[in-house]
């Protein structure tokens, strides 16, 4: 029983920060269409400003973090100014724009790797904080990811259903064509959604890049999982499908790993592969 | 009586003279067997990947071949001629590895190859033996190069290291193992290496196996855990996993003594992920005088701001073993594999001395010590 329990700790312990990426992936692939490969990039951006500032430059945390959190939102921007949008005036479709994305992440985990050489970046040098409560131990961390999964949940689900704004990305995720004809101001929408959505890889990213630290290739694998979570969950229902997504796959990781640890991978993508032969489009549509 | 004094005196003078003549010819004659390594250098291919997800290990070994290089050359170079790196990204896997041995051999005409990973050995052999160019890696699957006459290891295998740590336990009267293996093809030779041998020492067993990249084991660990173990083995590639799984055996609660198979902490990543929960970690593996390696660590860590890892030396010996068999049996591919065959005492830039076995993987000095101080990285060897 302890260990039952200790392992849905660490499941949902390890949901905290799939939710975190997926969500941000799932509101530009919902609304716009884009698979944002290079959302990966943007996270891994995030944990390396928040490494120099905090660990190398002596920053205070929170200033590192906020920092962080903003460059991200505005490297996520960018890209889509910079790269998808040119792409798509040219004529290319969700396809090239897809290929670009792809590029991107490359380029930029190629550059990581030549300025870093590979070597895992970790922003803090102390121990964590662990509490036992009978038989079951936790990090002080984990309390803090979810507590920050919950603020930002909160915050999206009020922000899609009580502002004006929200609405307009409910809209795009409906009716992409529709939003535009009934008057939406479909740019603006996009400009805030690449925000929010880097700003919350950026999240993920510093929370990272802070508890087991970054690589270049962190970012690439990271997205992959959350993709993942994606797709179980669906994207009808944002909040719902990647929640549930994120749960699923933390929860099957840490009890995959006590059960049959070699076979973890195996474990998790069939019983994605089961699931979306069932619900070919996400648990929540 | 005076012209006795003064002849004296003037044979003083002339044999000062005479010495300090011979002093100075003497110098600029070493100055000039160290200056004169030039002409047409002997080349030596380099096939480590440089990009994608193993890019670092190119990234991070190279820069210690260039310093062996340019310690060599430095010195006279091999023969009077300097020695120089041809270097090709063979991206880590055995498609890439082919192309960039080809690449080096066929249009640069090296006459040697440092290579790495067992999986691109493996597919660089049948080339090797046709195209009959030695290839120096540090693999350390057993007995993978006893399949090419034109391959040789240098590292320190399982089969060195391991034996350090089962005194230890002995000794310690451990009664519990708890392991931690790779999913990869090690796991192949070292899961029963450490079974049977644990069994013969009347040890409980049991194991896990990782994936390499995955950020979170405390699924894993917890089955760890649960089996109570009162010593943990993590044996790896050296890979920041491992340290993550160090740390997050502590952040579990657990205090089980830990136990690793390398010099693993020298590896910056590794010590990154690993925090302070490395400390107290006992490991057997390659030897690593810090103060013997003081020159080469100073003039790594120039170049990159951090010392470098067990492998650095391991590559910057290679460098070293091949000018040792070009100066021996000359620059030609089966020269320097002869050469390489009978490296006997070589003086590896870790402190210890080297010789190439029967099955020309190297014996090299190996070492049990434990971790004292984890960011700097200290560690004092220990007694088996």
């Amino acid at each position: 029983m302890a260990n039952a329990l200790q392992l849905l700790t660490i499941g949902i312990g390890i949901a905290g920060y799939y939710a975190l990426v997926a969500v941000g992936f799932a509101i530009i692939f919902a609304t716009l269409r884009i698979f944002h490969i290079a959302h990966g990039t943007v996270f891994i951006a995030a944990g390396y400003l928040f490494f120099f500032l905090y660990r190398v430059y002596g920053v205070d945390m929170l200033w590192s973090g906020l920092a962080a959190i903003v460059v991200a939102a505005l490297v996520g921007l960018a890209i889509d100014k910079a790269v998808y949008i040119p792409v798509m005036r040219r004529g290319g479709g969700l396809f090239s724009v897809f290929i670009a994305s792809l590029g991107v992440s490359l380029i930029f985990d190629a550059g990581f790797l030549v300025y870093t050489k590979g070597v895992i970046t970790v922003a803090r040098t102390a121990p964590l904080a662990i509490i036992s409560v009978g038989g079951v131990t936790f990090r002080a961390l984990d309390l803090l990811v979810l507590a920050v999964v919950f603020m930002v949940y909160g915050l999206l689900y009020l922000w899609f259903h009580r502002t004006k704004t929200g609405l307009a990305v409910r809209g795009l995720t409906d009716n992409r064509g529709l939003a535009a004809v009934v008057g939406m101001n479909v740019g603006q929408t996009r400009t805030l959604i690449f925000l929010v959505a880097s700003a919350l890889a950026g999240i993920a990213g510093v929370l990272t890049a802070y508890d087991t630290g970054i690589a270049p290739d962190t970012g690439s694998r990271t997205l992959f999982v959350a993709v993942v979570a994606v797709i179980l969950g669906g994207v009808r229902n944002i909040l719902l499908g990647t929640i549930f997504g994120s749960l699923s796959l933390g929860i099957l990781t840490a009890y995959a790993g006590f059960f049959f640890p070699e076979w973890v991978t195996f474990g998790v993508f069939s019983t994605m592969i089961a699931l979306i032969l069932v619900r070919p489009r996400g648990v929540f549509g | 009586m005076q012209h006795a004094k003064r002849f004296t005196a003037i044979a003083y003078r002339l044999a000062a003279g005479v010495a300090a003549a011979a002093f100075v010819m003497l110098a600029s004659l070493n100055l000039a067997s160290a200056q004169a390594a030039k002409g047409e250098p002997y080349k030596i291919g380099v096939t480590y990947p440089l990009s994608g997800p193993q890019g670092a290990w190119g990234q991070l070994l190279i820069p210690a071949m260039e310093i062996a290089v340019a310690d060599v050359n430095a010195a006279g170079g091999v023969n009077g001629r300097p020695l120089a790196l041809v270097i090709e990204d063979s991206k880590g896997n055995p498609e890439g590895a082919i192309s960039a041995m080809r690449k080096v051999v066929q249009v640069d005409d090296v006459k040697a190859i440092l290579t790495i990973f067992t999986n691109v050995v493996s597919a660089q052999m049948p080339l090797a033996d046709q195209l009959k160019v030695p290839l120096l890696s540090p693999v350390e699957a057993p007995g993978l190069v006893k399949n090419s006459q034109w391959a040789f290891a240098h590292a320190s295998p399982a089969s060195r290291t391991l034996p350090l740590l089962y005194a230890y336990w002995k000794d310690h009267n451990l009664k519990r193992l708890f392991a931690f293996f790779p999913n990869t093809a090690m796991v192949k030779f070292l899961s029963p290496m450490v079974k049977t041998e644990t069994s013969e020492l009347g040890m409980e067993f049991d194991q896990a196996l990782f994936n390499l990249g995955d950020t979170d084991f405390r699924g894993i660990i917890t089955r760890a855990k649960s089996f109570n173990p009162d010593g943990i083995l993590i044996y790896g590639h050296g890979t920041p996993d491992e340290g993550v799984i160090m740390k997050q055996i502590r952040e579990l609660g657990m205090t089980t003594q830990i136990y690793t198979g390398c010099a693993c902490v020298t590896v910056k990543s590794y010590r990154e992920a690993s925090g302070e929960a490395a400390n107290g970690t006992i490991f057997s593996g390659f030897k690593y005088d810090k103060t013997y390696a003081k020159k080469f660590i100073d003039a790594y860590t120039k170049r990159l701001g951090f010392g470098p890892d067990y492998a650095g030396l391991e590559v910057y010996d290679m460098v070293g073993m091949i000018a040792e068999a070009i100066k021996t049996h000359g620059y030609s591919g089966d020269g320097i594999r002869k050469g390489l065959t009978e490296i006997k005492n070589f003086q590896s830039i870790g402190g210890g001395l080297v010789s190439m076995d029967a099955d020309r993987q190297s014996e090299v000095a190996v070492g049990l010590y434990k971790i004292t101080d984890y960011a700097k990285p200290d560690f004092v060897e220990i007694a088996p």
